[in-house]
This record gives structure tokens, sequence and C-alpha cells, in this order.
């Protein structure tokens, strides 16, 4: 009875977080990730670098003793690259329990998208990496590009 | 079964029974060599399979339930009913298979995976419920020997004295051969030891089994009785020891999932790190103030002995592997009709569990091939004056931060004009001049090599000696064989004790702090430009008429490289992976510590030369240098 009521609230609370979205910018673009990939948001700590590896991995960092992987979300979707300021923030997110790190400009809020509210891209841009979009929305007039966690995380050639 | 799993009943019915398997399998194999007495061995296998039956039962697992009942049976029939299986041999490999059953079940139950069909255990037990044959035991009338066990209360104190009061009183009714410890009326410590391990008496008697239990119950302040009739011969040293193992591993010991202990090593591993960031920090450091200090030293010394125990929690005597190997050899020996004695020491000896589960296999597989290529057959021994039972020798020591295992035996050798000839065949040399006398048997190490033409049921499988030796070296272990025609083939692996900690030297590469695993460096010297000879942009040392490769750290991680600097002299580390040597050329060598050993993550690229990762004082990451990555080359 009580295992009923505890799997409800966890079915309730992974129903309230399905629709939520932490929304981030690099450059003055929207991005949006699925809150539920999300642990958390710190400032950047020091990057140590790891020879050869793919060029949007920047190194690894300690989170209190957690040694986690960084990619710079700009690199990633092939943008310029630029110096890191004291807005620059790492989002920790966990895929099937690998944590990882996004380093991103600048986070700015948590938003409720519903997927009815997402469509997706135009096909016509060859410059996009559509693997990583799920779609656009438009958040208070802005667009935000939602992005699919796993592919855009996850280095191309292994299966986890 | 899915909801089944998450139930901790669930774990502690798996971890139980995988505990009463292996007692199981130690029990038939020490009633195989003649170590246990039968009536004994019955009584503890009885217990055992009642054991299981019931709690299997209760988990609903009715395959193995019904099987221990049906053996159950046999057991109790020939406890009560006298009746003795024909061939105690045949017997004994049947009850192995049975636990190879029993294994296999658990092994599936605990994966989720559909059990295995029993029928052809079925088989098995027909066929031992059939070998029961109807000659009751011979009842003499003769006097009996027994081995008694008593247990004190605690709180009584002067245990010796006690115990010298029972002797004295036993003495009218029966004849006391022997007890232990022997210096109670005089020896005040040996209180304490019969407080630990109990009171250990051997007696003469006509008396059954029950009355002899009844003459201790008067003294009040024994707690627990055991008696075992025994055979003429057992001496009663060697069953205090199985009767000890059984008291440490009954009543000391406690279940824990490995995922905690591992936990509880990480969380101390970032208190240790925490700790020296702590001692670091500049408002400390050049804070004068003593009582401080004092206190961090004091600290310092409980974190190092907080993971030391933390450490030594993972660690596991290899007895059980051994168990594992002594038994193969046993079922060798019984199907290839070569007769093997195997002789074990040191299986108390401590591993990391995880270091033991990489290191079974490769062992079974050295064995294997002991009993199938290196033991003659008996004609064939009998010819060369030897002994007509061969003899496998398992050993393990601990030897300074390392474990040796090896394994001999008494065979025929290793040939070395096969193995000359095996590797000219498969193009490893080019002519047998090519190759040193001591380098010969490294060759049976290499990929596609087996000297023995045709497979058989134990080797040939397509596994080779390259397997092991890659194994081995995963664990950070080295592998070695030696061999005498005729004399016997010995394999030794040396381990290190734990792959969690090492001892490492901090070395600065271009301000990127490395570890070397301390294990692997010969020493560190100092080295000016025009000793490191540059030829074709590769550069090498040469040092005490032997010729080093360098490897230029810089250049491999970095892509700058180390010797475009200027400077009055370099730092040369020599190291090596017991075959082949490097010079590695750093900057400065900063500390000598020990170093937690975390894994680099997953979802990076693997980085060659680089076996893992620490977190430094500072907080910050220093990779560790995977020594035999380098040198390969």
């Amino acid at each position: 009875m009580q295992e009923d009521l505890l799997s409800n609230k966890v079915d309730e609370f992974e129903e309230a977080m399905k629709d939520m979205y932490l929304i981030f910018k690099v450059d003055d673009q929207l991005y949006g990730i699925e809150i539920k990939y999300v642990i958390e948001i710190i400032g950047l700590l020091p990057i140590t670098y790891v020879p050869n590896q793919e060029e949007y991995v920047k190194g690894i960092i300690n989170l209190r003793g957690k040694i986690i992987p960084v990619i710079d979300a700009r690199m990633r979707l092939s943008k310029p690259q630029k110096e890191y300021n004291e807005r620059t923030c790492v989002i920790v997110t966990s895929i099937d329990d690998f944590l990882a790190g996004i380093i991103v400009d600048h986070v700015s809020e948590v938003a409720v998208i519903n997927k009815d509210q997402i469509s997706s891209l135009p096909q016509t841009y060859e410059k996009i990496d559509e693997r990583f979009f799920r779609g656009v929305a438009s958040l208070n007039e802005r667009l935000v590009l939602i992005l699919d966690c796993e592919t855009f995380v996850k280095p191309d050639r292994i299966n986890l | 079964m899915n909801e089944a799993q998450k139930d901790p009943m669930f774990e502690i019915f798996v971890s139980e029974a995988k505990e009463i398997v292996s007692s199981l399998e130690r029990i038939f194999i020490e009633l195989k060599e003649g170590n246990r007495n039968f009536d004994v061995a019955v009584a503890e296998a009885l217990r055992f399979f009642h054991t299981l039956k019931g709690s299997s039962a209760m988990m609903g697992f009715d395959d193995i339930s019904k099987v221990c009942h049906r053996v159950e049976d046999i057991f109790v029939c020939m406890r009560d009913e006298g009746k003795l299986p024909t061939n105690l041999d045949n017997f004994i490999l049947d009850m192995l298979k049975l636990i190879d059953f029993l294994t296999i079940q658990i092994n599936r139950i605990e994966n989720s995976q559909q059990p295995q069909d029993a029928e052809n255990i079925e088989e098995v037990l027909e066929k031992v419920e059939m070998s029961l044959a109807e000659n009751d035991k011979v009842q003499a009338e003769s006097e009996k020997r027994y081995h008694i066990r008593l247990l004190f209360e605690e709180g009584w104190e002067m245990e010796n004295l006690r115990a010298f009061l029972i002797v004295q009183n036993l003495k009218q009714y029966v004849k006391v051969l022997e007890y232990l410890p022997s210096d109670i009326e005089s020896n005040m410590a040996s209180s304490e030891k019969i407080k630990k391990e109990g009171f250990f008496i051997s007696i003469e008697t006509l008396l059954k089994k029950e009355d002899v239990v009844k003459l201790f119950e008067s003294f009040a302040w024994v707690t627990d009785i055991k008696v075992e009739e025994v055979s003429e011969k057992a001496s009663l040293t060697k069953e205090i020891s199985s009767w000890q193992n059984a008291i440490h591993s009954t009543n000391k010991l406690i279940n824990v999932n490995i995922e905690k202990v591992d936990k509880l090593i990480d969380l101390i591993g970032e208190v240790v790190i925490t700790f020296s960031m702590i001692v670091q920090h500049q408002e400390i450091k050049t804070d004068e103030n003593s009582s401080f200090k004092n206190l961090t030293l004091q600290m310092s010394k409980l974190i190092r002995e907080l993971q030391e125990v933390a450490m030594s929690m993972r660690m596991l005597p290899l007895s059980s592997t051994f168990q594992r190997l002594k038994r193969t050899i046993i079922e060798m020996s019984a199907k290839l009709q070569k007769p093997v004695d195997v002789h074990i020491t040191g299986e108390e000896t401590e591993l990391d569990k995880v270091l033991i589960e990489h290191l079974t296999d490769p062992l079974i597989h050295i064995v294997r091939n002991a009993v199938d290529h290196g033991i003659e057959d008996k004609e064939e021994r009998l010819k060369k004056g030897k002994g007509t039972t061969g003899n496998v020798y398992i050993s393990a020591k601990n030897s300074g931060s390392e474990v040796v295992i090896s394994i001999e035996d008494d065979g025929r050798g290793l040939n070395k004009e096969k193995i000359l000839q095996r590797a000219l065949e498969r193009g490893l040399i080019t002519s047998p001049d090519d190759i040193g006398e001591d380098e010969i048997f490294e060759l049976i190490f290499q990929p596609g090599f087996s000297t023995k033409e045709e497979a058989t049921e134990y080797s040939g499988r397509g596994v080779g000696l390259d397997i092991v030796k890659n194994s081995v070296q995963k664990i950070g272990g080295r592998i070695f064989v030696e061999s005498e025609k005729d004399r016997g083939t010995r394999f030794t692996i040396r381990i290190p004790l734990t792959l969690a900690i090492i001892d490492g030297m901090l070395i600065d590469v271009d301000g990127n702090v490395f570890v070397v695993p301390l294990s692997s460096i010969v020493e560190t010297f100092k080295l000016e430009k025009q000793q490191i000879v540059l030829e074709n942009e590769i550069p090498f040392v040469y040092r005490r008429g032997i010729c080093f490769s360098v490897i230029d750290l810089n250049k491999m991680f970095y892509g700058k490289d180390m010797l475009a600097k200027e400077r009055p002299f370099y730092l040369g580390i020599l190291v090596t992976n017991g075959e082949k040597n490097g010079v590695l050329l750093v900057d400065n060598m900063i500390s000598q510590q020990q170093i937690v050993i975390k894994t680099m993550p997953a979802i990076l690229k693997q980085v060659r030369g680089i076996s893992g990762c620490t977190l430094l004082g500072s907080g910050n990451i220093a990779f560790i240098l995977d020594i035999d990555a380098l040198l390969e080359r």
C-alpha cells in the first residue's frame, strides 16, 4: 500500500517534470533541454584538458570528488569559440547514470513547454545538425530550440 | 521475478545460497581427499541441503527446493539407515555435478534468467539413489574417538581453570587423549584463547555420542558442545582448524553489498583529498598555531587508518578460488585417468575481490594445462622413474605490495624444440637464433600459440595463454613461466594487492601533473641534452650499456616537443613493465604519495597511455600513466 503511494508520488513527480525545460543561452539564441536530465547548475570549475578527444570536449572537472567530462555547447553547435566569463556556467546532466557537464553562456530559466507547442524544424537548413534537435517552440515570443539531450551529450560513436 | 529482486530478502537468499553451495563444494572436496570423516561430512551436507531447501521453497524457487529435498532423502538414508554409496568417488563426482546445477540455478535467479532444465540432474539423482547399497555399517563395539569443542559463556573469567576442572572431571569416565590449549594449568593467557576459540578435547571411550554430550551438561559455564566421532588417525589440530573456520565464518561475518563498500571507499578517498585541501589551505598554512598542527597530524593518522580498514573490507582470501582449482583438478584427474595430488599453501592470502574475480579464469586455464599437457600418463611417469601420481602445487604469498601466486606441476615440462618449431611456423621468429634461451618459454604467451595439436575436452578451445596473459595484465599483474624437461613447469603470477590505491610518483610535464605508479619506476636520473640521441626524430638514451627509448609525454599528450626546451639538464625516469623499459622525460618530480585511483569517465575516448585519474590535494585532477601502454609501441 505504502509502496503504491510512493510509486504514485514518483509518477506524479515525473509527470510534473515532463514538460519542463531548462532554458539556456548560447550567443543570443535560446535552447532548451528536458529538466529530467539536469542534476544541477554550477559555476565554471578548473578544467583539466584530456588529450585525444573531440574538440568540443573541453576536458574533465572535479565535482566534489566526482570526475566528470565537460563539453562546450558552443562548439558542439559549431559556433565560434568565445572566452568564458563570470556568467558562463555548467549544466550537470545525468544520462543513464553517466554524468556530463554542458558549458553554456548563460542559464535563463525553467519553462513549461507542452508537446503540442513544439513544432519540427524546417528540413532545409543544411548547417543545422538535425540529430540534436527535437524541434522548436515559442516562449514569450522568443524561439527556443529544443535539444535532444542524449545525442547532444553523448559522443557520436559510443552506444552507452 | 523482477519484483522479488528488489526485495532485500532476495539478496539475502542469493548470498546465503551461494555460501551454502560453496560450503558444500568444500565438504565434498575434503571428503574426496580423505580430510573429512564420512559421517561428519554427511551430517554437515545434510544440514546445508536442508537449509537451502527451506529458503528456496520460501522464495518460491521450487526446482531448487525439489532437488534439495531429494538429496536430503538420500543423506537421511545414509545417516539413519547406514546405507553407503557403492563407489565413493563416483558419488562425490555426482554430488559435484549436483552442486554445479545448484550454482547455475542460483546465478540464473540472481540475473533473473530462466532457470535451467532440471532433467539432467534427475538422472544424476536416480543414479545416486540406485548406488546406495544395503550394506549396513559395521557397528563395532570398540572404543571410539571423539573430538569435542566446548564454548564457554562469557563473563565467568578464569576460563583456563574451568577447562582444567572439566578435564579432571572427565578423566573419571573416559580416556582423555589430548586437549587444546594444552597449557591451561600454567598459562593464564590460554584463558583468552578459550574465550575466543573454545576449548578442544580429544577422548577415547565406549560411550555413545549422546552420553558424551551429557558429561558436559553439568558444567554451567559451557554454552555450546560439539562432539564429533572421528577415525583413528584424525588429529585434533586438523579438526580444530576446520572448526575454527566454521566459527569464524558463521559468527563473525556479515554480508555487505559490495557496492556499499565501494561507496565507502570512494567517500574515504574524498575525505582524504578534502583533508589535504584543508591542510594546504592558505589561511591554515600560514597559521602558526601549533595545537592545530597537532590536530591535523592526529587527523591524518586516523584517516589513513580508516582508509586501510575500508580497503581491507574488499579483501578476500584466495581459498575459494583455490578450492575451485582443486576441484577442476579432481574432476580432470578422474576423467583423464591421471591420478593427481593437489598441494595448496597460502590459501589465506588476501586479495581485492575484484582482482580475484579477474584471476579465477586464468588460473583455471593454467591448472587445466598442467593436468592435461603437463602431467604424464601413469606408464610414462613410471618409465621416467617418477611416482604414478602427479603433483600440482598451488601457492600464494604476500611479497611487499604484491601477491605472488604460483602453479607448479611435476610433469613433462615445456618442449623447447616444439615451441621453437611452432614459432617458426607461425612466423613469430625467423630463425631459432633470434631468441635467447630464457625467452623461448615467453613465446607461449603469443597470440595463436598452442603446442597441443588436437583439442581435448579441457584445452584447445581456442583460448590460449595469450588471453591468460592479457587478463593478468589487465589487473596490473605480470606472469612468468619456468620449465625444466621432465621436471615440471611453474607459472608465477604477481599482482598488486589492490586496484583502488597505489603508491605513485607525481611528476610535472609542462605544468601538467601525472602519476607514475611507483611499482614501475626503476630509477630516476638527470641527463643532459647531448646524452639524448635523436635519430630520425626518434629519441633514445644510452645508459650503462643499454639503449632505452625516450617517451616524450609532452609530445604524446599535448603535441609539444619536450626537447625543444633549452634547459641545463633533463630529468629522466626509467620505467619498466617487467619486460620492456623506457625513459620518461619530465620537468620536475613533485612528490611521492598514495593515490586513490578513479576511472576516466566512460563517455570520453580512451587515451592511450592513461589508465585513470586521481584527485590531488589541491582538488586538481592528475592522470595516471599506463606504463604498459606507453612501452608498447
